[in-house]
């Protein structure tokens, strides 16, 4: 079509011509300032302007760009108004909402909506042109005062169309490489800002292992300037004696390009400006450039890597030796509690069963004397057998692990009572059990506990006629306490804290025989279910042991809150 | 007939072995009661030579009271062999001894001992206890019937 056209006229040559120019035109402003002037030579005119606009839905606004020649002077005159508005109601405003060319004849310059240029006020002839693409209205191109003419021709304005439409491609052309443009700033802006804040050192070289850039935490590591680093080798980082290795293994990441992973070869040191070495971790890769190849090197400081591994490492020596330690003391004291249950044991069984059989071949003959040296003999013989059951039983109790079930106090309460009740028959004893919970522990073990806190209540009310001895519980601050209670000599509570302890005892064994092992089983069984055991007494009045069997706020986690609740009458 | 009761004591302490021996005398439970003081004994005496002999003459031991605590052989080894071996296997042992730690009781019924008793401290005790196993193992219980040897050729 173009190619017709040029036939018809001489007129397209200059659009052609401009076509090329704008092609190689970058700046917007340019362009448009450059469309008024070459507007008027291809129609010969007054007045060219270009605007182009931003809607913004109320009133359309923009920049114009106008040339003219003055009348009087015949003088070229410029005017750029950066910013006009065009009012809605005007001619102008009409040509860009319907997309068509516009000619008028004899118009004010305020009725187009917008003054051509300053002092420029009536108009004889008027063409206008949108200055739009397939998507939406750019602006607009429009001539005034057509010379030799009144009016303006249809060839005008077909000319003056083709090249709306010529400008309107260059300047989305330009505007879009604008637009790429600072995109790429942009990126390049982060990406930079990447490279200088990184918390790793990145050193940039060239094939001949030049340093072309370094970021900051690279000066600020090796403890060099930017300019002390660029244009140096690669080696200035690396210690003397690794040198003469460095530069093969420079050329070995050449040939094999790719990303090496950190941390791979921890044996790597740097070299400080101060020649200071460094443990380092370092990442290579190859970047191809337009100016050749580039070796990126990622330095980490490996001291604090290589401290912690080191820390790690004799920890777990430590530990390693800990637990070495503690299992040969573990089989140590298996090994002996082995040989006390065994060894220990079998010359009291003869020294009771020698001092036995000689009362018994001694017979009547022996004195009143002798017959109670014998006596202390076996009474030795068995308190001794006594304590070592007890230590053992206390022993085994660290090594076993609980074989916890729900299980029902009232019942072990009562069988241990029984059992006493029978080895007691003479003793006046009022016994009372309340109800208690079914609770979640070791039956064997809690049942030992009953057993040596009722014996000891048996065993301390001894002085009275009539012994009273309870057992029971409550809700204390949301947890179970089970109490013994006894009206016997009680303690003085000044002596509480030796209760528990093993081989403590708070009275005089002629008075109460035992070991002074039994409370500090019945605390590690306690222990051991995650709970509590205390005393209160008076002396010669009572004494009251209290006990929780797991851990406060344990008991609704297990989900024995409602077998808490399950009470027997 | 004189083997007729035969038991076999295997304790390597002097006094406890006379212990014992006192108590099986006074209840006159056995006829013949053969001590071995340790392990390796106790396994010369049932599976050495002359085995076979004893076997014949009907002088395989009827009851065996064996302690764990022994030197050079233990007690569970000598059971392990008594129970492993067609021969010995129905004589009934009583492993009586001064412990009763778990594992030497899991190991003993492991091997299929018969009874596990713990020695008593008390004299009195160890006698009562001594006349029932015998009375129990002698008297009550009825031993496996004797087999034929293969070794009478």
């Amino acid at each position: 079509m173009i190619t017709v056209l040029l036939e018809q006229t001489a007129g397209w040559a200059p659009i052609i011509e401009l076509s090329l120019k704008l092609a190689g035109e970058r700046d917007p402003e340019m362009l448009l300032q450059g469309v008024s002037h070459l507007a008027r030579q291809i129609v010969p005119a007054q007045y060219a302007s270009v605007g182009i606009l931003e809607e913004d839905g109320q009133a359309i606004s923009g920049r114009v760009f106008s040339s003219g020649m003055d009348a009087a002077s015949g003088m070229a005159a410029t005017a750029v108004m950066p910013a006009i508005t065009v009012l809605r109601a005007a001619v102008l405003a009409n040509m860009l909402e319907t997309r068509r060319a516009l000619r008028l004849r004899n118009v004010s310059s305020e009725s187009l909506g917008f003054n051509l240029l300053p002092e420029v006020h009536h108009l004889s002839s008027v063409l206008g042109v949108p200055l739009s693409s397939s998507l939406r209205v750019r602006g607009f191109l429009l001539l005034a005062n057509k010379f030799d003419a009144d009016e303006f021709s249809d060839q005008d304005e077909q000319l003056v169309a083709a090249l709306a439409s010529q400008v309107t491609l260059a300047y989305e052309r330009m505007e879009e490489q604008k637009r790429a443009h600072e995109e790429l700033v942009e990126s390049r802006d982060v990406l930079e800002a990447l490279f200088e804040l990184a918390p790793d050192a990145f050193v940039v070289a060239n094939e001949d292992g030049r340093i072309v850039r370094v970021n900051a935490q690279a000066e600020n590591l090796f403890g060099y300037t930017r300019d002390e680093l660029v244009g140096q080798l690669v080696e200035i980082l690396v210690p003397e004696w690794f040198r003469k290795a460095h530069p093969a293994r420079h050329e070995q990441v050449s040939a094999h390009p790719g990303r090496r992973p950190m941390g791979e070869g921890l044996e790597l040191s740097g070299r400080r400006k101060d020649a200071s070495e460094f443990a380092v971790d370092i990442m290579l890769s190859r970047i191809e450039t337009k100016r050749g190849k580039r070796t990126k090197i990622v330095i980490r400081d490996g001291t604090a890597h290589m401290k912690m591994a080191e820390h790690i490492k004799q920890l777990n020596r430590s530990l390693e030796k800990h637990v070495e330690e503690l299992q040969t003391a573990n089989h140590e004291l298996e090994t002996f509690n082995y040989s006390v249950s065994h060894d220990l044991r079998a010359p009291l069984r003869q020294i009771d069963g020698f001092a036995r059989i000689l009362g018994e071949r001694l017979g009547p003959q022996a004195g009143s004397e002798t017959s109670r040296y014998l006596q202390r003999i076996q009474h030795a013989a068995t308190h001794m057998s006594g304590l070592l059951e007890g230590l053992l039983d206390l022993a085994r109790l660290g090594r076993q692990g609980l074989y916890m079930q729900p299980a029902d106090l009232n019942a072990l309460a009562s069988e241990v009572m029984e059992e006493l009740r029978l080895e007691a028959p003479d003793r006046q004893i009022e016994w009372i059990l309340d109800p208690l919970p079914i609770i979640n522990c070791d039956s064997v073990l809690v049942k030992a506990v009953f057993s040596n806190l009722l014996s000891n209540a048996v065993k301390f009310t001894q002085p009275r006629e009539c012994a009273i001895i309870r057992v029971g519980h409550r809700i204390e601050n949301g947890e179970t306490v089970i109490f013994v209670e006894d009206n016997g000599v009680g303690f003085n509570m000044k002596y509480a804290d030796k209760l528990f302890g093993i081989f403590q005892r708070l009275h005089r064994s002629e008075d109460f025989p035992g070991t002074g092992i039994g409370l500090a089983t019945v605390q590690r069984i306690i222990k051991k279910h995650g709970g509590r055991i205390w005393a209160e007494a008076e002396l010669n009045s009572y004494a009251t042991f209290h006990f929780t069997l797991l851990p406060k706020g344990m008991e609704q986690a297990e989900g024995s809150k409602h077998e808490n609740e399950v009470l027997h009458e | 007939m004189s083997n007729d009761n035969e038991i076999l004591l295997i304790d390597d302490d002097e006094a406890d072995v006379e212990l014992a021996l006192h108590a099986l005398r006074e209840n006159k439970l056995a006829n013949h009661i053969h001590v071995l003081r340790d392990g390796e004994e106790a396994l010369d005496y049932l599976f050495g030579p002359g085995r076979d002999e004893q076997a014949a003459s009907g002088q395989t031991p009827k009851l065996i009271l064996l302690d764990l605590k022994l030197p050079k052989v233990d007690g569970i080894e000598v059971l392990r062999r008594l129970k492993s071996d067609a021969a010995t296997k129905f004589i009934p042992v009583v492993i009586l001894t001064s412990s009763k730690e778990e594992r030497d009781m899991v190991r003993g019924y492991d091997l299929g001992v018969n009874s596990y008793i713990q020695k008593p401290v008390d004299f009195d005790q160890f006698r009562k206890i001594v006349m029932q196993v015998g009375l129990y193992w002698l008297v009550i219980n009825q031993p496996a019937p004797i087999r034929a040897k293969p070794v009478l050729i």
